[in-house]
């Protein structure tokens, strides 16, 4: 019961991507601190946050450009984190977490893609309601699609923690009682590839500062 | 006398239907698909302003065919083609001519630079320097408490200006329809935007800072590693231009690194 409950929160969190208001609460800094609220450690989620935001930062949903889903990625990482820490190894419950994060934010793009294609249908629908003069239909559709794509997140998400539950304990222990020490460096190498990724934003930012001074001079 | 302040065109669309409008765009995105982007959200917008604009279900007809072809541009930048929209069906209504025509011209003109400005002000700029001033502020503050009112910061640094170009680009477009491309050039924004890039500057580099005094504070050869991922994760990305495969390939190169040297 607990999974379906933070599945739904998850999905409604993750109508702000795009879908509704786009407020950054489905950002990981935000996600991150009321997940760890809501599973009693708001700590936790406040560093779980920290060290998921930057690895998606740089991708820019300009145009038709569907970027890898990851703030659903990060929010559904909180979570297992979250709920992962009872088995102790919490370096190696967090490399394991990561991988499956980035799958996430791999099918949460196919999800997007198959949603939007959809859309496409739905469109189809509208036009020929329109042309039936039938234009109160148009809101009923658009709810419609809202919720096509929060069910498909919540199965998404549902399927993700219930699967990610039943199997990661399995490797968090066996992995971790031989290599829990060495995964020590999980956390910097995150923020690192993390702080990589956003440079391209940082070097265009700085040189575009530094190019308007020396244009002045 | 310019275009947009002709008085013989009287106004019956009032401040509280464009706030409503307002209200309708933070769903602007909801039906994106790929053949005509934003528009049935876009279209949507104007259902509070239907009544007013479309007196008989064939004029609201008419109305859906025009704005359910293609549109895009950046969602909170939409606002701007949608207030000229909305003035320009409303001179429609009051009897001036060639309107129609203008609106899909207008809007096939406005979909670049809302589309460029709002990407390259919201997306490039306000986003990462908020959400990395937000970093830095949750990794200083010592008390949760302290996290959560740098949260409160950082919510507001980026939802001012997000709420603010939303209704005002609504009003503007409302009351400059013809000359709208002057209220929407690079220049307006480039105040904005250049206080943006320096938040992000400075942000970016206390994170750094703050974070690799703490890492070599605690552990020295976290410090390493996390120079090494900075380095060797920017390489990547210069070879493989895939996300998930520079992700994925620097997480598991540096696992072995350290299973292999730890």
């Amino acid at each position: 019961m607990e999974l379906i409950l933070i599945s739904l929160f998850i999905s409604f969190l993750a109508l702000d991507i795009t879908i509704a208001f786009q407020v950054l609460v489905s950002s990981p800094i935000f996600a991150g601190p009321i997940l760890g609220w809501i599973l009693g450690d708001v700590w936790l989620g406040f560093e779980m946050g920290f060290l998921f935001q930057l690895l998606w930062l740089s991708k820019i949903p300009a145009g038709a450009y569907i970027v890898p889903e990851g703030n659903i990625a990060s929010m559904i990482a909180v979570t297992l984190v979250l709920l992962l820490q009872e088995f102790g190894f919490p370096n190696t419950t967090l490399v394991m977490v990561f991988l499956v994060a980035i799958l996430i934010s791999y099918l949460g793009a196919l999800l997007t893609l198959f949603y939007r294609k959809l859309n496409g249908k739905i469109l189809n629908l509208i036009i020929k309601e329109v042309e039936s003069v039938h234009f109160k239909i148009m809101l009923i559709l658009e709810m419609g699609s809202m919720f096509i794509y929060f069910f498909g997140v919540f199965l998404l998400t549902y399927l993700s923690l219930l699967l990610s539950i039943q199997l990661l304990p399995v490797f968090i222990q066996s992995i971790g009682s031989l290599f829990e020490n060495q995964f020590v460096i999980v956390k910097p190498v995150i923020v690192g590839i993390g702080l990589a990724s956003v440079y391209p934003i940082l070097r265009e930012a700085i040189h575009q500062n530094l190019g308007k001074k020396f244009e002045k001079r | 006398m310019k275009k947009d302040e002709r008085p013989e065109t009287p106004r019956i669309i009032n401040k509280w239907d464009l706030f409503q409008v307002f209200l309708a765009s933070f769903f602007m995105q909801a039906v994106w698909n790929f053949r005509s982007l934003i528009s049935i959200g876009f279209s949507i917008c104007f259902f509070p302003v239907l009544g007013k604009l479309c007196a008989t279900p064939e004029m609201r007809r008419e109305f859906f065919r025009r704005h359910l072809t293609f549109f895009n541009a950046h969602p909170y930048f939409a606002s701007f083609a949608l207030g000229v929209s909305i003035r320009l069906e409303e001179m429609r209504v009051a009897g001036e001519t060639g309107v129609t025509e203008t609106i899909g011209r207008l809007k096939e003109l406005l979909i670049s630079p809302l589309g460029a400005i709002g990407d390259r002000l919201f997306w490039a700029t306000i986003k990462p320097a908020a959400l990395i001033f937000g970093m830095v502020g949750i990794f200083i503050a010592p008390h949760v408490w302290q996290k959560f009112v740098v949260l409160l910061v950082t919510f507001l640094m980026y939802n001012i200006p997000h709420f603010y170009y939303r209704f005002e680009g609504i009003l503007e477009g409302y009351n400059h329809p013809h000359d709208i491309h002057r209220y929407i050039s690079q220049q307006r924004f480039e105040v904005l935007r250049s206080l943006f890039v320096y938040i992000l500057i400075v942000s970016a580099l206390s994170l750094i800072v703050f974070y690799s005094y703490s890492l070599i504070r605690s552990e020295p050869i976290n410090f390493l590693f996390f120079l090494l991922a900075v380095l060797f994760t920017i390489f990547l990305h210069r070879i493989i231009r895939n996300f998930y495969l520079v992700t994925l390939g620097s997480f598991l190169f540096f696992l072995l690194v350290a299973i292999l040297f730890l």
